[in-house]
C-alpha cells in the first residue's frame, strides 16, 4: 500500500508540474508582449519597461518559471488588472464555494444514482427498470446549462419557490446542484445497473449463497460492496466533467466561485486571474483523483497488489 | 432480407439514432428552403412575440424568427461535429498509432499527455486555450478539440500495440515494408471500427461543450444563430418570453440525444466492449 | 443404506425465446449417507443444472418439476428462508473454478469465518476453527494463510479454502461441481484425496459432478451416466467400468483417454447432442446410436433395473441381453 501511495503521489506531482508549465506558458503563447497583457493600455512606455524588469520578464524563460512557481508557493498569484487586488485574496473566498458546489453535486449523483441503479438491476426487465433506463438516456442528453435555465423558469420565475442567484442559504444550493447532477445521475444509474448485474453473475455470489448466507447479507456484503468499488472509480473519473458543469452553472446562478471568476477574467483578459484559476482547479482535480485512487486501493486488495508490482 | 435490414431490425438504438440524425442532416442541408425567414432578419414591429401562425416558435428581442434561427443553428451544430471531431481524430489517432507502434519513450510521453488531458476538466482547459487564441466559434471548436483527443489515443494505442505483434505485420516487416506503409495499410484499417464508435460518442460531447462555451459568451458571437448563444440571451426574458429558452434548448437536446443513440447503437454493433464516458 | 437425497422425476426446462429448452428430464436417483455418487457426462448434458437445482441456486428463468427429497423433505417446496437454513448447514457446494468462487475483496479466512459465524458468535472460537479447518485441508502455514486474499493463493489452495468453507458447517451432503477442472494433475490428486478423507472422516456424502472418468474411478462408489438431460445408465463404479451396457456408456469408455480435461466433449461419436425444445419423441441418444432400432425413434425408454443395482435406459433387447 505504501509503495502504491508513493507512486501515485509522484504521478500526481508530475501531472501538476506539467500543468503548471502549461499555465505559465500561457502568458508567452499569447500574441503580443506579455507586459501589454498584464498592464493597462494607457501606461507610458518607460513605466512598462520598469514593470518588465520588476516582473522579471527580461529573464530567461526557465528562470521566469521558477520565479513564478516560487511566488505561487508564497501565495502570490499576482495582482488582478481589473480589481487591482491580489488574486490570492479573491481565491480564498471563492475556492470553498466551488468545492462545496461540486462536492454536493457529486454526493447527490451518488446518493440518487446508485440506489436507483441498484433497484433497476434488482428488478431487471421490470417496468421500473425500463422506465428508469429510458428516462436516464434522455437525461444524459440534457445540457446542464439548459436544465439550469428551465429550472430557473419553472421554480424561480413562475412558482417563485427558490432563489435564482447567489449562494448564501441551503435553498440556494437546490437549483445549481440539480442542474449539475441531473446528467450525472443518469450516467451513474446506468453504470451501477450494469456493474451490479455483472457482479450478480459472479461465481462468488453463488458461493456466498451456498454457505448459507441469507439474501440480504449476500446482496450487501458480496454484491454491493464489490460493485461500489467500480462505481467509485467511475464516479471519480467523471469528476472533471462535474467541475466543468460547475463552472458553467456558477455563471448562470451568479455563484461567487472559481468558475464565474474564470469566465469573467477570460472576457476581461485578466491574465493573472485566468492563470491562477486554471492552475488551482487543475491541482484540485489532480489531488482528488489521487485521493480517489488511494481510497479505491484501500477498498480493493487486488489493485494494491497489482499496482505495487507484487502478486502473481 | 439483407444483412443491413436485419441489423436495423435488431438494433433499436441504431435504428432510431440513424433516423434522428438523418432528419437533422436534412434540416441543416435544406435550411434555406425550410426556414421561413433569414436567421438575421429583424422586425422591430414584432419583438418578443409568442408562438403564432407566422412565427411558430415566436420571435426574439430583435423581432427575429426563432424557428428560422433554430433551423440555421443546426448547421452550426454540424460544423462543430465535423470540424471538432476531425481535429480530435487527427491528433488522437496519430498519437495513438505512433505510441502503440513505436513503444518506448515516445509511448511514455504520449501516454502522459493523454493522462494529462484526460484527468483535467475539459471546459477549464479549453477556456485556457481560448484565452490564448481568442474568442469565436471556430476557436472554441479548436480549443475543445485540443483537449479532447485522449480517448482516441488510448483506444488506438491499445489496438495498435496488440496488432503490431500479429503475424501479418511481422511478415510485412520481413518483406521490408516501411513503417508508414505498415501503419496505414495494415494497422489503421483494423482500428477503424473502434474509431467510428468513438466518433459517434464524442460528437454529442463536443457539441455540448462548444455550445456551453458559446453560452458563456466565449464561442459564437452575435448575430450567429448558435443555440448556446440563443440560450444565454434568453435568460433576460425568461419571465415574458419562455419560448426563447425552450426551443433552442430542445433542438440541442434532440441533437445530442440523436448522436447518443447512434453511438450506443454503433457500439453494440462494432465494438461492444468499448467504454467511453 | 439410508437414503439421504432422492431425486424424483426431476425435470428442468429453461425458458428461451422459442420455447422451453429441456435441460433435465425425468431424472431419478438416490444418494445414500456417506456415499460418493458421481454424475458423469459431456458438458451441456445437464449435470451442473442438477447440482444447482439441488441448492436451489438456478437463475430464475427455469421451470423445475418433480421432487428433490432431502432427509424426507422436498426442497422444491420449501420457502426461501427455510432453504437458506439448509444451504451450507446440510448441503454444501464447491465449484469448478476456484478463482471466481471466492470474493476477491475479502481475505480467504474471513470468507470461511463468515460461514462459521452463522452457527457460532464468539470471534476467537471462529478464528480458531478457521485455522483448524485450514490445517485439516492441508493448507500449510494456516495462521498466516487465513489473512491471504484469494489472488495471493494458488488455484489448488483456493479450492482447499472452498472445501474448508463448505466443511466448516459439517454438511451431510457436499456437491462438488467439476472440483478439479481448473487445476493441474498433481494438485488434482491432492484435492481428490482430500475429498475422500472428508467422506471417511466426517461421513459426508458427496455428489461429484464431472466429465472425467479418471476422477470417477478414483473416487466414486456409484456412477450415473447422463446424456441430454437423462440418465442412461446407473451402477456401481466397478460395474460401469467392467461391463458398461448402454451404447453411450460404451462409447464413453472407448474414448476414455481422449476426453480432455479442458473441453469435456466427446469427439468419437457422430452427430451432436440434440437441443430439445418442447416435446421429444423417442430416445434422446437415438440419433447418434449405432444400435438404434425403429422403436428407439418412437418411444422414450425407461431406466430399468438390468441386474440388481445396475440400471439401464435402453430399448434394444440385443444391447441388453446380447453379447
Amino acid at each position: 500500500m505504501l509503495a502504491y501511495t508513493i507512486r501515485r503521489l509522484l504521478q500526481g506531482i508530475l501531472l501538476i508540474i506539467a500543468v503548471s508549465i502549461l499555465v505559465f506558458s500561457m502568458l508567452h503563447l499569447m500574441p503580443g508582449d506579455p507586459v501589454e497583457l498584464i498592464t493597462d493600455r494607457k501606461v507610458p512606455p518607460d513605466v512598462k519597461a520598469e514593470m518588465k524588469r520588476q516582473f522579471g520578464l527580461d529573464l530567461p524563460l526557465y528562470q521566469q518559471y521558477l520565479r513564478w512557481v516560487k511566488n505561487i508557493f508564497r501565495g502570490d498569484f499576482g495582482i488582478s488588472i481589473r480589481s487591482k487586488t491580489p488574486v490570492a485574496s479573491t481565491f480564498r473566498h471563492r475556492i470553498p464555494v466551488t468545492l462545496k458546489l461540486t462536492g454536493t453535486a457529486l454526493l447527490v449523483e451518488f446518493l440518487v444514482g446508485v440506489p436507483l441503479g441498484l433497484w433497476a438491476a434488482y428488478k431487471k426487465d421490470s417496468r421500473f427498470d425500463r422506465a428508469v433506463i429510458s428516462t436516464s438516456l434522455l437525461f444524459a442528453a440534457l445540457p446542464s446549462f439548459w436544465v439550469a435555465v428551465m429550472l430557473i423558469m419553472i421554480f424561480g420565475v413562475h412558482l417563485k419557490l427558490l432563489p435564482l442567484s447567489g449562494f448564501s442559504s441551503a435553498k440556494h444550493y437546490v437549483l445549481p446542484v440539480l442542474s449539475i447532477a441531473l446528467g450525472g445521475i443518469a450516467g451513474m444509474l446506468r453504470m451501477t445497473k450494469s456493474e451490479v448485474l455483472d457482479v450478480l453473475n459472479e461465481r462468488f455470489v453463488f458461493t456466498a449463497y451456498a454457505k448459507g448466507l441469507d439474501k440480504r447479507t449476500v446482496l450487501v456484503k458480496h454484491v454491493l460492496y464489490n460493485s461500489i468499488i467500480l462505481i467509485l472509480v467511475m464516479m471519480f473519473l467523471s469528476l472533471p466533467w462535474i467541475i466543468s458543469g460547475a463552472v458553467i452553472i456558477e455563471n448562470i446562478f451568479v455563484i461567487p466561485g472559481m468558475g464565474g471568476l474564470l469566465t469573467q477574467a477570460i472576457i476581461n483578459q485578466d491574465m493573472f486571474v485566468v492563470q491562477g484559476c486554471v492552475l488551482i482547479i487543475s491541482i484540485l482535480t489532480v489531488l482528488s483523483n489521487i485521493l480517489a485512487d488511494l481510497l479505491i486501493a484501500a477498498l480493493d486488495p487486488r489493485i494494491r497488489v497489482s499496482m505495487s508490482g507484487g502478486g502473481n | 432480407m439483407s444483412d443491413l435490414a436485419y441489423i436495423f431490425k435488431k438494433n433499436r438504438y441504431l435504428r432510431v439514432g440513424t433516423i434522428m440524425v438523418m432528419i437533422l442532416l436534412f434540416i441543416a442541408l435544406f435550411a434555406d428552403f425550410l426556414a421561413p425567414f433569414a436567421f438575421d432578419e429583424a422586425n422591430r414591429e414584432a419583438r418578443l412575440e409568442g408562438p403564432s401562425a407566422d412565427h411558430w416558435f415566436g420571435t426574439d428581442e430583435f423581432g427575429r424568427d426563432v424557428l428560422s434561427r433554430v433551423i440555421f443553428g443546426s448547421r452550426i451544430a454540424l460544423r462543430v461535429a465535423v470540424l471538432g471531431v476531425s481535429i480530435q481524430v487527427l491528433i488522437g489517432v496519430t498519437l495513438g498509432l505512433i505510441s502503440g507502434y513505436f513503444a518506448g519513450v515516445t509511448d511514455q510521453v504520449v501516454s502522459f499527455l493523454a493522462d494529462l488531458t484526460w484527468s483535467l476538466p475539459p471546459i477549464i482547459m479549453s477556456m485556457a486555450v481560448i484565452t490564448i487564441i481568442g474568442k469565436g466559434l471556430d476557436n472554441t471548436i479548436i480549443a475543445i478539440s485540443i483537449v479532447s483527443w485522449a480517448q482516441y489515443t488510448r483506444v488506438v494505442r491499445a489496438k495498435t500495440s496488440s496488432l503490431k505483434n500479429m503475424a501479418f505485420v511481422e511478415t510485412a516487416l520481413a518483406y521490408n515494408e516501411g513503417h508508414p506503409s505498415i501503419l496505414f495499410r495494415y494497422i489503421l484499417p483494423n482500428t477503424i471500427p473502434s474509431i467510428i464508435v468513438l466518433v459517434s460518442l464524442s460528437i454529442p460531447n463536443t457539441i455540448m461543450s462548444t455550445t456551453a462555451l458559446s453560452f458563456l459568451g466565449l464561442g459564437a458571437q452575435p448575430p450567429s444563430p448558435d443555440w448556446g448563444l440563443a440560450l444565454s440571451s434568453s435568460i433576460l426574458y425568461l419571465m415574458n418570453a419562455p419560448w426563447l429558452a425552450i426551443f433552442p434548448g430542445m433542438a440541442l437536446v434532440y441533437t445530442v440525444f440523436a448522436f447518443n443513440l447512434l453511438g450506443e447503437g454503433l457500439r453494440d454493433l462494432l465494438d461492444p466492449r468499448l467504454r467511453a464516458r | 443404506m439410508e437414503k439421504l437425497l432422492e431425486l424424483r422425476d426431476l425435470s428442468i426446462n429453461y425458458l428461451v425465446k422459442d420455447g422451453a429448452l429441456s435441460a433435465v428430464h425425468q431424472l431419478n436417483f438416490d444418494i445414500h449417507r456417506g456415499e460418493i455418487f458421481a454424475l458423469v457426462g459431456e458438458s451441456g448434458c445437464g449435470k451442473s443444472t442438477v447440482a444447482f437445482s439441488i441448492m436451489r441456486l438456478l437463475q430464475g428463468n427455469e421451470v423445475v418439476d418433480g421432487e428433490i427429497v432431502f432427509q424426507g423433505e422436498d426442497l422444491l417446496s420449501l420457502d426461501e428462508a427455510k432453504m437458506e437454513k439448509i444451504r451450507g448447514k446440510h448441503i454444501g457446494m464447491i465449484f469448478q473454478n476456484p478463482l471466481d468462487s471466492l470474493n476477491p475483496v475479502y481475505t480467504s479466512g474471513s470468507q470461511v469465518a463468515e460461514a462459521i459465524s452463522l452457527d457460532e458468535k464468539d470471534k476467537n472460537v471462529i478464528l480458531e476453527k478457521v485455522i483448524k479447518l485450514y490445517e485439516s485441508v492441508r493448507i500449510p502455514d494456516a495462521t498466516e494463510r487465513v489473512k491471504s486474499y484469494p489472488h495471493e493463493l494458488s488455484g489448488g489452495m483456493r479450492q482447499r479454502v472452498m472445501i474448508a468453507m463448505m466443511l466448516s458447517r459439517n454438511p451431510q451432503l457436499l456437491i462438488a461441481d467439476e472440483p478439479t477442472t481448473a487445476l493441474d494433475v498433481t494438485v488434482e490428486a491432492q484435492i481428490l484425496k482430500l475429498l475422500r478423507e472428508l467422506r471417511d472422516d466426517f461421513g459426508s456424502a458427496i455428489l461429484l459432478i464431472t466429465h472425467n472418468f479418471g476422477i470417477v474411478a478414483e473416487l466414486a462408489d456409484r456412477v450415473g451416466i447422463m446424456y441430454a438431460g437423462e440418465l442412461m445408465e446407473l451402477a456401481d463404479v466397478e460395474e460401469i467400468f467392467h461391463c458398461p451396457v448402454h451404447p453411450y456408456s460404451k462409447a464413453l469408455m472407448a474414448s476414455l483417454p481422449r476426453i480432455t480435461k479442458e473441453q469435456g466433449r466427446l469427439k468419437t461419436l457422430e452427430g451432436t447432442v440434440p437441443r430439445i425444445i418442447g416435446e421429444f419423441q423417442g430416445c434422446r441418444f437415438s440419433n447418434r446410436c449405432e444400435h438404434a432400432i425403429e422403436e428407439c425413434f418412437q418411444r422414450k425408454p425407461e431406466l430399468l433395473e438390468w441386474r440388481p443395482g445396475h440400471f439401464v435406459q435402453c430399448l434394444n433387447k440385443e444391447v441388453l441381453h446380447g453379447d
